[in-house]
């Protein structure tokens, strides 16, 4: 059934009815420097190394905040 | 130990696909989908490393359940179909217009810190929070 709606979803999206909608949400495009490519680290100006310590820490800190929440759904109140 | 496998094999994904069309990464939704429009309506116009690597997926997990001793049919209860119908006419519409799922844009792009996949994989997050504020934490 999942793969029954799943085609019919793409398949209206990729050259159905709402081909224009894809093409629209799809046309703006984002440009660095020349050469260079669309990426957080080069729009920024930093390392990607930097960047992606950055990332991690909040990463790290969002999933220690959410531990209480995990061994809630473990022991049975989740959703 | 999971998080470290699964970095390995967006690595090895992008290894591997360079032996196709060009090096694309592994993804799972947008290749879905076009391993349903190609016999269909013929998009894309051929097959790609992408629509290959997803059949290889099923076959996999069947080895691993079958070895595991896990494999079993199981049907949903009918209530559900509805929903499920839903859920796989948004995800297939979705993943066309995004150019990827979570796996692809959360995943293998967003670890080249590509700006549109980082945006992408921000909106996955938002959506998913208001689908489970919707279903669950409203009432």
């Amino acid at each position: 059934m999942i793969l029954l709606g799943f085609a019919i979803g793409a398949t209206t999206v990729a050259v159905g009815a709402l081909d224009p909608l894809r093409r629209a949400l799809q046309r703006p495009v984002i440009t660095t420097g020349p050469g260079a490519a669309p990426t957080l680290a080069n729009v920024t100006g930093l390392s990607p190394w930097i960047v992606i310590a950055v990332l991690a820490a909040a990463a790290g800190l969002w999933m220690w905040r959410a531990r209480g929440e995990v061994g809630g759904t473990r022991s049975g109140r989740g959703p | 130990m999971t998080g470290a496998a699964v970095g390995v094999m967006i690595a090895v994904g992008w290894w591997a696909s360079t032996y196709g069309d060009r090096p694309v990464g592994i993804t799972f939704a947008a290749n879905t989908g076009h391993l349903l429009t190609y016999p269909m309506v013929g998009y894309p116009t051929k097959a790609t490393w992408s629509m290959w690597m997803a059949l290889g997926v099923p076959v996999g997990a069947f080895v691993s359940a079958k070895r595991a001793g896990e494999f079993g049919w199981k049907v949903p209860p009918g209530d559900s179909l509805v929903k499920i119908f839903g859920g796989g006419l948004l995800m297939g519409g979705a993943a066309l217009i995004a150019e990827g799922c979570n796996i692809n844009q959360g995943l293998t792009n967003s670890a080249t810190l590509a700006l549109g996949s980082l945006l992408t994989f921000a909106a996955m997050g938002a959506g998913a929070w208001l689908t489970l504020w919707a279903l669950y934490m409203r009432r």
